[in-house]
């Protein structure tokens, strides 16, 4: 039986500067169909997504909905179009109520000289969210009155009224991980929901990390890898396993990693973490780092291994657990302190975390040490200069001069930048976190070589590679997290790396 | 197994979390009303005098002012910025008026019509300065604050030194003229509260107030024009301050600058005071008039009590930096400038 | 033609050279020149040794104020308490002189001090944005100043004239006043460029975010500079005081926003991350230029406050980035 189809997506293509986010994907969606979107992280989903949504505009490749030209500019375009997206972070405003909400933006139909009919306003609310089963809404209420489950259900009613076609023909909706704080029994009556629609012929997108939801609620499935679109599954055709092995990309030559330069860690502990804990994030996290260890940090999104990375390095305060360092327990509040413990990370995102983009090369490199080119107790200019020099050298920093303004730099030359700072701060403990985001081939492999330059000089490092793949490539030992908790760990020798499908199938 | 376990861990202890800052948000709402309570019952053991029908004309008398400021601030600090310009465009509109009507200074005698132009001018200053503010990328606070300098100039400017006395007889009658018992003055104050309630409530106008407060971002990608909302909301505060220096000539009886000077602060307190967030999308004009019943009645109870008016100012600071540090996310990754 | 687009592109890429954030400070040295010729030609007394030891006097409380809240503005926060303080530091010297000599100086430099050190507390311990947390200070000092002096200006008795005598030396046409400020610039300069604390203001305005897990103590930072601040409006009550010989409560007020546009002027960025404090006496004298070119044209004294207010504006308006419209100004 043939399906009416609703949307068609050709070639979509997204580049971001130094990263092809997504590359020629071709899907299509039907009437009354639920689709699964999987992949790791970065596999292009959220890409996809915003495209769709109009968040962002394609560098290549065209949609159709309904054999039109879709090209949407905003999410209000997209609305009209019939395309409606339930985002993971709630865009419901909390002090309006639940029917100020759902018409928001949409006063006019309710106005008369200028007043808003609130009651003609909550009745219609309260039909549409009669297409969800949630009971005891009651849409005068303002929403920061419900919890969490409730309020997602309200955006969804809300998303599915506010992108209906003026043509009366089925919309499509986008969730975006919508289960990811919710307890069993709401994912049981958000799929119960879900079902509805899609009895109506209205088709949903679901893209989730969790692949028993995803196997258990779509009829195809899509499986993203690199920004590619690998292969489509119907449902009858799909397990666990085979999603596993076709999510996982390929393997790079051990040259690539330097695997002949990885230090077998020594016996001497840096640092023991013990049953560390941040509420509502992870539980009950133990490990120790050794002299010249790399300790690779696999999870998907939502997992945890983001907010380890914060506690230990000082941003957020653990709610249990401590952290010692060499045997000696310390508290920090803040990264300085950290800092002063030896701790020091480098965060994910550059731009926003990691760099003064307004100061010089000289001044980034000198801010997190500045004891070392100190004279009589002040900053010595001469001192900032001459080391900054030097590191341009050693690092191959490519810029006019130590003078130059690091948001003139490109990623690659920024976050070596960056490298230079935490080679100048002498910590010994040192969390890189996406340490080649944005980076080019080119810097990627002499990131990778300095990487190993520092375990050489017995510093612990914990890494969260930009792909599963890095972390597998450059660590010597691998941890798990799923939902908050360390669920496997992996020796990982340079002669005898674990396989990534291991590794996926405690992460998922 | 484990992971089960681990996910309805981390989902409880999410809810958890949602619970307490629901209950936060309950907690907040309520504190007001109770210490408005508890204020009035300590002013009535404290202060002699304080349960007089004498005292209550007083206490509606000298919120009137203050109620008319905070309806206008509470639009603006409803949508996270400020006005400052009150000292300044609530003396100019002071000053001007008394021009306007009739004085012992000019020739004047354009009556209700001059108290007309002056709400509207000022009305429309309130526009430009929305507009600097919304274009020119400025930030409210700054904006309004040269605003309030360049106004309190021009007040200064209009009268050249000697304030007007204002031999208007609509004023007098104004001043000091009762409707069942209440000031005329604070009955134009309840006026305006109504008109602000309604706007809030019943208009589409108020829904965006809380929405831009709240999110800014979600309220661009439903295409509503904000730079527009915004420019509204500050003709809105403008038209409230200009009233409100009517109001404080009609009450001292000359146009001096030294009308604006005071009115800002109060205020301020007020919608602090009530429950509206600093950083916006919370509270609202009935909060604002809890928040300036608790600084009137404070006011007057320290009048009761013979402490200097000086402290007043420094109290009313003391107090808004208290409901400020109370009420704020003490989220650690938030920056607050 | 072609001649004529090669021109115009060579002006093109000279204007795209000069940094977005360098044109203010062009803009105040140029308007400075200007200024100064055009009231020179309206009177030549404003050129003369005595107007510049008059311009200089004057200069030196703003200067003092201007650098302390240079060193605010860098973190992209602001001091709206300095006048305030500057106020109340005046009404307290004219009481202290005569009960505590000398030492009163040194007391009311800390209370400066102290001051800006309860506005950094304020701000970085309890959250509260520095522009309210400051508009109360500024409330409770101005409230405090009126309350010492009992709302009126206060005279100081001839017993402590001999105490005061230092603020009338000079070297040629500088004054001594305005030489101290100028020492305090320059160690506010050391601060700024010479230290880690100092180092980071202009890090944390230009991004707090990366400052913090950079490793800089952005909390010890920010009190600093609003102590910094506090310090300079102590000092400038201290000179308005021996001035004056007296203390009048309300003194500092109009200086809170001179001192802002002191600093915009200069360069110094609202949102932060960006300044330098040995420019902002460019401000300051552009500043200092007008009001006493007006005073001596005789133009009244509220057109100052009218003037100050638009220089605010414009030069914010200059300085602000408006091509980013995502960004959001509250």
């Amino acid at each position: 039986m043939q399906k009416e189809n609703i949307l068609t997506i050709n070639g979509l293509t997204k580049q971001y500067p130094g990263t092809l986010a997504l590359s020629d994907v071709s899907i299509n969606i039907n009437k009354g169909e639920i689709i699964g979107l999987v992949g790791e992280n970065g596999a292009g989903k959220s890409t996809l997504l915003k495209l769709i949504m109009g968040l962002e505009q394609p560098t290549k490749g065209d949609m159709q909905i309904y054999g039109k030209k879709y090209n949407p500019k905003t999410p209000l375009e997209a609305n009209k179009n019939g395309i409606g997206m339930v985002f993971q972070e709630q865009s419901l405003i909390q002090n309006l109520s639940v029917s100020e909400n759902i018409f928001f933006g949409r006063e006019d139909s309710y106005s008369k000289f200028g007043f808003v009919n609130k009651n003609k306003m909550n009745k219609d609310a309260e039909e549409v969210l009669s297409q969800v089963n949630v009971s005891g809404i009651k849409t005068s209420k303002k929403v920061f009155n419900y919890d969490f489950a409730t309020r997602q259900m309200i955006e969804i009613a809300k998303v599915f009224y506010v992108s209906q076609r003026e043509d009366e023909k089925n919309s499509i909706i986008l969730l975006d991980e919508p289960t990811s704080v919710l307890s069993e029994d709401e994912v049981k009556l958000l799929f119960k929901n879900i079902k509805k629609f899609v009895a109506k012929g209205d088709s949903v997108i679901f893209v989730s990390h969790r692949l028993d939801e995803v196997l258990e609620i779509s009829d195809r499935i899509y499986v993203f890898k690199d920004g590619q679109n690998v292969c489509e599954l119907n449902k009858e055709n799909a397990n666990e396993n085979i999603l596993y092995e076709k999510m996982v990309g390929k393997t790079a030559s051990g040259e690539y990693y330097k695997l002949n330069r990885q230090v077998t860690p020594s016996k001497k502990e840096l640092m023991k973490i013990e049953k560390l804990g941040l509420k509502g994030y992870f539980n009950d996290i133990s490990f120790s780092l050794h002299e010249g260890e790399v300790i690779g940090i696999c999870g998907v999104i939502g997992s945890g291994k983001e907010e380890l990375c914060e506690v230990i390095c000082g941003d957020k305060i653990p709610t249990s657990g401590t952290i010692k360092i060499h045997g000696e327990e310390k508290v920090s509040k803040e990264p300085y302190q950290s800092l002063r413990n030896g701790i020091l990370s480098i965060p994910k995102e550059r731009r926003e975390e990691a760099i003064i983009p307004d100061n010089t090369i000289s001044e980034n490199i000198s801010m997190s040490n500045y004891s070392k080119i100190k004279l009589n107790g002040f900053i010595s200019k001469k001192k900032e200069d001459e080391q900054a020099q030097t590191f341009m050298e050693e690092l191959n920093i490519k810029a006019p001069s130590i003078f130059q303004k690091v948001s003139n730099l490109s990623g690659g030359n920024a976050q070596k930048v960056v490298f230079a700072r935490i080679l100048a701060s002498d910590a010994p403990i040192l969390l890189l976190n996406h340490p080649t985001r944005g980076v080019d081939i080119g810097a990627k492999e002499e990131i990778y070589s300095l990487i190993r330059d520092l375990s050489e000089q017995n510093k612990g490092i914990i890494v969260i590679g930009d792909t599963l793949d890095e972390s597998i490539g450059l660590s010597s030992k691998i941890l798990v997290m799923k939902d908050g908790t360390l669920t496997h760990e992996f020796d990982a020798p340079s002669d005898n790396k674990p396989e990534q499908l291991d590794i996926v199938k405690y992460m998922m | 197994m484990n992971t089960q376990n681990g996910k309805s861990q981390i989902a409880l202890e999410f809810s958890q979390e949602m619970e307490r800052i629901n209950r936060k948000t309950r907690l907040i709402n309520t504190m007001p009303l109770i210490i408005l309570f508890v204020l009035v019952f300590i002013m009535s053991v404290v202060a002699e005098g304080f349960f007089s029908l004498y005292n209550f004309q007083t206490i509606l008398s000298q919120l009137s002012i203050m109620l008319v400021m905070s309806m206008g601030l509470t639009f603006v600090i409803l949508i996270g910025s400020i006005d400052l310009s009150g000292e300044g465009l609530g003396g100019f509109a002071g000053a001007v008026t008394s021009l306007l009507v009739l004085n012992g200074k000019n020739t004047n005698n354009f009556g209700i019509w001059g108290i007309l132009f002056v709400i509207v001018a000022v009305t429309l200053i309130g526009i430009l300065s929305g507009v600097i503010h919304v274009k020119g990328k400025m930030p409210s606070f700054m904006v309004t604050y040269s605003i309030s300098s360049i106004m309190a100039g021009f007040a200064v400017l209009s009268y050249k030194g000697q304030p007007a006395m204002i031999k208007y007889p609509f004023f007098t009658q104004l001043s000091q003229g009762t409707f069942i018992g209440i000031p005329i003055l604070t009955w134009i104050s309840i006026i305006v509260f109504c008109i602000a309630y309604i706007l809030q409530t019943r208009t589409k106008f108020g829904t965006y107030l809380f929405a831009i407060g709240d999110n800014e971002n979600i309220v661009r990608n439903t295409g509503i024009n904000i730079d527009l909302v915004k420019v509204k909301v500050f003709a809105w505060s403008a038209f409230c301050i200009g009233l409100a220096g009517v109001m404080g000539a009609v009450r001292i009886g000359r146009g001096v600058v030294d009308i604006g000077v005071g009115i800002v602060f109060p205020a301020i307190t007020a919608v602090v005071v009530g429950g509206t967030s600093l950083s916006g999308g919370k509270g609202g004009v009935v909060n604002s008039l809890i928040g300036a019943l608790i600084v009137t009645i404070i006011n007057n109870g320290l009048i009761l009590l013979g402490v200097s008016t000086y402290i007043q100012a420094a109290v009313q600071g003391i107090i808004i930096i208290a409901a400020v540090a109370l009420s704020v996310e003490h989220d650690r990754k938030g920056i607050c400038k | 033609m072609s001649n004529n687009k090669r021109n115009l592109k060579g002006v093109k890429t000279l204007f795209t050279k000069i940094n977005k954030n360098d044109i203010s400070t062009i803009l105040t040295v140029v308007s400075l020149i200007l200024i100064v010729i055009i009231f020179t030609s309206i009177n030549p007394r404003f050129l003369s040794l005595y107007n510049i030891k008059n311009i200089l006097l004057d200069c030196a409380p703003l200067l003092l104020m201007t650098i302390g809240v240079s060193c605010v503005l860098f973190l992209g926060s602001i001091d709206l308490s300095n006048g305030a303080v500057a106020s109340c530091s005046a009404v307290m010297l004219t009481i202290m002189l005569p009960k505590f000599g000398a030492v009163s100086f040194v007391y009311v430099f800390f209370y400066g001090a102290i001051a800006g050190l309860i506005n950094g507390v304020l701000h970085t311990k309890l959250k509260v944005p520095s522009f309210i947390a400051t508009l109360c200070t500024q409330s409770i000092w101005q409230s405090i100043a009126l309350l010492i002096a009992g709302g009126q200006p206060l005279s100081m008795t001839p017993d402590v004239w001999p105490l005061l005598k230092w603020g009338k030396f000079s070297i040629g046409p500088i004054p001594f006043m305005f030489i101290i400020s100028i020492i305090f610039m320059g160690i506010f300069a050391v601060i700024q460029f010479k230290t880690p604390t100092g180092r980071t203001f202009l890090a944390i305005g230009c991004n707090e975010r990366a400052a913090r897990l950079i490793g800089l103590k952005i909390s010890f930072s920010k009190i600093t500079a609003f102590t910094l601040s506090g310090i300079g409006a102590g000092v400038a009550g201290i000179f308005f005081a021996v001035k004056l010989k007296s203390g009048i409560p309300t003194v500092g007020e109009q200086y809170n926003l001179m001192s802002i546009a002191a600093a915009v002027l200069s360069g110094v960025l609202l949102t932060g991350g960006k300044g330098n404090i040995l420019l902002t006496f460019v401000g300051v004298a552009l500043i200092t230029a007008i009001q006493n070119g007006m005073n001596v044209i005789a133009v009244d004294g509220f057109w100052q406050k009218i003037v100050f207010g638009l220089i605010v504006v414009v030069a914010i308006y200059i300085n602000s980035d408006r091509k980013n419209f995502k960004l959001i100004v509250k």
